[in-house]
């Protein structure tokens, strides 16, 4: 489902993502921990097609994100870590902004709408202006807007932060969901007890290189993820 | 504490100086000496230029016949309209409405430094306006009349209250425009008409004033009438530095300083909670019809347009302007048509078609909507970058939204020229296509700057919208344009003929228009691509 060879990524001459490789597969959950700088977000950005990157390839359901990176986005979704959404729409506004923008038809979009914004009780907020909206809201309604067009594949940043625990349990569940239909899924967290339950795989990486990488067991072993990370961090 | 605050908001607002985008990187301090450097000269050279030449033209007459104190009472009436002008409409933005509010709130500081800080803010757009209004005029008297201790000093006195008297009035506009707002459910549009009519009683009280001028100029009895409105001659005699006037003057300057500091900080912290809620909306469920990308690309523009008084006062009220003078032309232009045609020579028509085209063109350059809207994508810019839109698509709704505001009341204002000129074909074209050209050049030219020069990183929308340098090289691009293309016609059009002259003028404005296009969908989407 997605494919990354060889990503490097620099800021002036410093490497924030050095010759990443990483493959994931469709109906797995894949967990990217780090430290804070380590290179999460910008892999996350440039597979999501946000921002160029220097070399490496990216292949997004076999589709090359260089060559054709409209047909890439169309088939994902992108959360990031702190959902900056148009202040100025309502919820409802801006969900109907992103059906249009993915083609999703009349029908279906109010049907998925509803159904979502029942699910994270969002839905007497969706005539609000985002602008009135707490983070937590903003959280839910960019969930919403990435599950909206039915991807196969979907980058989340730090997706559970700000969320309420039924709204982070609701999203755990759909992004199992997602993975039973054949989807995928990439997020960045810091929080390890998540990632222990939730990954199918998991990577970590470290000033940009990957250190680790493969199933939960393959990683971890015998000892708890944090214990795992806190060693490799210590390195 | 305000020391830090305004260092902060200094920073952000004149971000573009310090830093270069392009590479990412901070300006070196040469560099940013040049980008300070050439704002001034840009400003100094066009409406410095303009105050020089209005200084150089009344100064001596007017010093001849002892009236010199009108002088001043015109040249400090231009500064106040100015520095109103052009701080009012930001005024209330800037004051109340920073995205870091929560985030200063919070913090251990009193709120009279948070509103400090932003009354600075203010005060550099509509200061930097006064000054350049009164500062030439003033040089001019001084060397006309000759430099003396207590003209110099008594001139920048009178200068600095003329611009602190234009703080107060666009802070205190500011002030009307946020209570009037956070009682009031379609917040945006209200805040757009009472501005605007505040604007027009304003302009109204102005036009009255300038009429009496010209009255006086006819009529000896009527400047004997208008040396006895009181406060009047005061106001101008300390232009000329005399203590008496110019201390009253402070005073006065000082007593509206401080009641206008008092009731901004008195209220500041109560508007910005009020402002802050919102009022219930229940949400129903309807069918929202399905729209193309290009539509709701589009449509997300318009609604960013319309949600922000700011936005809309700053960058669209040349429609305003368009939609009044085609008015004005359809009740008055025939009466003026009439007036002209009797001292007109045999090709009055060409030259008033080619007056009428132009101007309308220029008018049209009033409107900068695609200058500040890339920068306005601020940080929510990853929500288009992680779309499946080419970076063209969301380019040409950004051109969409200025041509659907800028272009429909431009053709309103042709028709009505053109119901009341009567020219031939070629001219009654020409006032059709030429303008609308216009409005494409300058569409698409500021939308260039915008792409080469995005500030993304502002806590106040005012900041891209008014105080960006995308914004001042698009105004200043199309005085230039208009200056340049007036200058030309001296020189050739008065030649080859007012006609030909603007057939030549529509084509080229429609080559480079096509040219900074394919700039736009090719490097330009590159551009904004790596932002």
């Amino acid at each position: 489902m997605l494919r990354i060879e060889n990503l490097t990524k620099k800021y002036g001459s410093k490497a924030a993502v050095d010759d990443l490789t990483l493959h994931i597969a469709p109906g797995e959950i894949y967990g990217f921990i780090g430290h804070n700088g380590a290179g999460k977000t910008t892999t996350l950005r440039s597979v999501a097609g946000i921002q160029q990157f220097d070399t490496g390839e990216v292949f997004i359901d076999g589709v090359d994100l260089k060559r054709d990176p409209l047909e890439c986005k169309r088939r994902m979704a992108y959360i990031p870590d702190n959902p900056d959404l148009y202040d100025y729409m309502t919820g409802m506004k801006y969900l109907n902004f992103i059906a249009d923008i993915f083609g999703v038809d009349t029908a279906a979009r109010k049907e998925r709408i509803a159904e979502l914004a029942a699910r994270f009780e969002l839905t007497d907020n969706l005539g609000q202006p985002i602008a009135a909206y707490s983070h937590g809201m903003k959280q839910k309604l960019a969930v919403i807007s990435a599950w909206l067009h039915e991807p196969r594949l979907i980058l989340m940043d730090e997706p559970f932060v700000g969320l309420d625990p039924k709204a982070a349990h609701l999203l755990k569940e759909m992004m199992r969901e997602l993975c039973d239909r054949g989807g995928a899924i990439f997020f960045s967290t810091h929080v390890l007890e998540v990632a222990e339950k939730l990954c199918d795989k998991v990577a970590i990486i470290k000033e940009g290189r990957l250190i680790r990488s493969g199933t939960m067991e393959e990683v971890k072993g015998d000892d708890s993820l944090e214990e795992v990370f806190l060693e490799l961090e210590a390195e | 504490m305000l020391g830090l605050l305004i260092r902060k908001q200094l920073r952000e607002q004149y971000a573009g100086w310090f830093y270069n985008p392009k590479k990412n990187t901070a300006r070196s301090r040469v560099a940013t000496a040049g980008m300070i450097l050439m704002t001034i000269v840009f400003g100094l050279g066009v409406f410095g230029g303009l105050m020089t030449a209005l200084g150089l033209t009344l100064c001596d007459p007017m010093e001849q016949t002892g009236m010199i104190w009108l002088y001043f009472t015109i040249v400090g009436a231009i500064g106040l309209l100015l520095g109103v002008v052009g701080g009012a409409f930001s005024a209330y933005t800037n004051l109340y409405k920073g995205k870091d509010n929560d985030q200063l709130l919070a913090l251990p500081i009193p709120p009279g430094d948070i509103i400090g800080s932003r009354i600075i803010s203010v005060f550099l757009v509509t200061g930097m306006f006064s000054l350049i209004a009164v500062l030439p005029p003033l040089v001019v008297y001084w060397i006309k009349s000759g430099a003396t201790f207590k003209k110099v000093a008594g001139g920048l006195l009178f200068a600095l209250a003329i611009s602190l008297i234009a703080l107060v009035l666009g802070c205190l506009l500011g002030l009307v425009v946020a209570k009037v707002s956070t009682k009031l459910k379609n917040k945006s549009i209200i805040t757009v008409l009472v501005s605007l009519l505040i604007m027009a009683l304003y302009y109204v009280f102005y036009f009255r004033f300038q009429m009496l001028l010209q009255q006086i100029t006819r009529d000896p009895e009527a400047f004997r009438k208008l040396e006895e409105i009181p406060g009047l001659k005061a106001f101008g005699l300390a232009g000329t530095g005399e203590w008496g006037p110019l201390l009253i003057m402070l005073a006065v300057t000082a007593v509206l300083i401080a009641v206008t500091l008092y009731l901004l900080i008195r209220s500041f912290y109560r508007i910005i909670s009020e402002s802050a809620q919102v009022s219930r909306v229940n949400y129903k469920v309807k069918n929202e019809a399905q729209k193309s990308t290009g539509r709701a690309l589009l449509g997300r523009e318009l609604k960013h347009l319309t949600s922000s008084p700011g936005y809309m006062l700053n960058a669209a009220l040349g429609s305003v302007f368009l939609v009044l003078a085609g008015g004005a032309v359809l009740f008055k232009g025939g009466d003026l048509l009439d007036l002209l045609r009797e001292d007109g020579g045999a090709n009055l028509m060409d030259i008033l078609t080619v007056v009428a085209a132009a101007a309308l063109g220029m008018l049209s350059g009033m409107n900068t909507l695609t200058a500040p809207s890339v920068s306005l994508e601020g940080r929510s810019l990853w929500i288009v970058r992680s779309l499946p839109v080419d970076s063209w698509q969301v380019l040409k709704a950004k051109l969409g939204m200025h041509l659907l505001v800028t272009s429909v009341p431009t053709l309103f204002c042709s028709l009505c020229l053109i119901l009341v000129i009567k020219s031939d074909i070629v001219g009654l074209l020409l006032i059709l296509i030429f303008p609308q050209l216009c409005v494409l050049l300058f569409a698409s030219f500021g939308l260039m700057m915008g792409v080469l020069r995005p500030n993304l990183n502002w806590t106040n929308e005012m900041v891209p919208v008014k105080q960006s340098l995308a914004v001042m090289l698009t105004m200043f691009g199309g005085m230039f344009y208009g200056v340049a293309l007036g200058g030309l016609y001296f020189l050739v059009g008065v030649k080859i003929g007012a006609t030909l002259y603007l057939v030549l003028a529509s084509v080229l404005t429609a080559v480079l228009a096509v040219l900074i296009l394919l700039w736009l969908k090719n490097r330009g989407t590159k551009r904004f691509e790596e932002l």
